[in-house]
């Protein structure tokens, strides 16, 4: 199952606070998909994600400023 | 010991002076330093002696956040990097100061 979060107008610290809250309701071993517009935090929220040990499945750029980043729960 | 610095002001600030030397002279005594840069701290990435202090050892990062609203361009050897980062430290090191 595949849970996504939008998080298009949300910056810093928000996309990480967000996140790593929604990824408390997802199953360990479930993919959880959120989608930025702020482009610093396409570079560090899986990043700072992978320090907690998460696993960054693939991070696509959908648009213009549009991100989609895809997150297994470790 | 780990030295953890939190530094909110430009480089036209006595702070960064400060930082400096309390940075150079921790590295020194060989302790760790990790400084965290935010809101017009981040400008001081701008200055020489002051991202030089990365080349000596010192961990440097700063909120790419406040960076990106300020237009600061991207510098080697520093991590543009977010809060998570500035919590990060502060969780790590043995004693944190901060400059505002």
């Amino acid at each position: 199952m595949t849970i996504e979060l939008d998080l298009k107008g949300e910056v810093c610290p928000y996309t990480f606070v967000k996140t790593k809250l929604k990824l408390e309701e997802v199953e360990s071993g479930e993919e959880l998909v959120v989608y930025f517009d702020h482009a610093p935090a396409v570079e560090n929220v899986p990043r700072s994600l992978k320090n907690e040990g998460h696993k960054i499945m693939g991070i696509e750029q959908t648009g213009d400023h549009l991100w989609k980043v895809r997150i297994r729960k470790v | 010991m780990k030295l953890g610095i939190l530094l909110t002001t430009s480089p036209e600030n006595e702070n960064t002076n400060t930082v400096i030397e309390i940075s150079k002279a921790a590295r020194d005594e060989g302790h760790d330093v990790s400084i965290f840069l935010m809101y017009d701290g981040v400008y001081n990435v701008n200055k020489k002696e002051f991202a030089g202090l990365a080349g000596k050892g010192v961990e440097i990062a700063i909120c790419a956040f406040n960076a990106e609203q300020r237009k600061v361009a991207k510098v080697d050897g520093i991590l543009f990097g977010s809060q998570y980062d500035h919590a990060c430290i502060a969780g790590d090191v043995d004693r944190f100061i901060s400059f505002g």
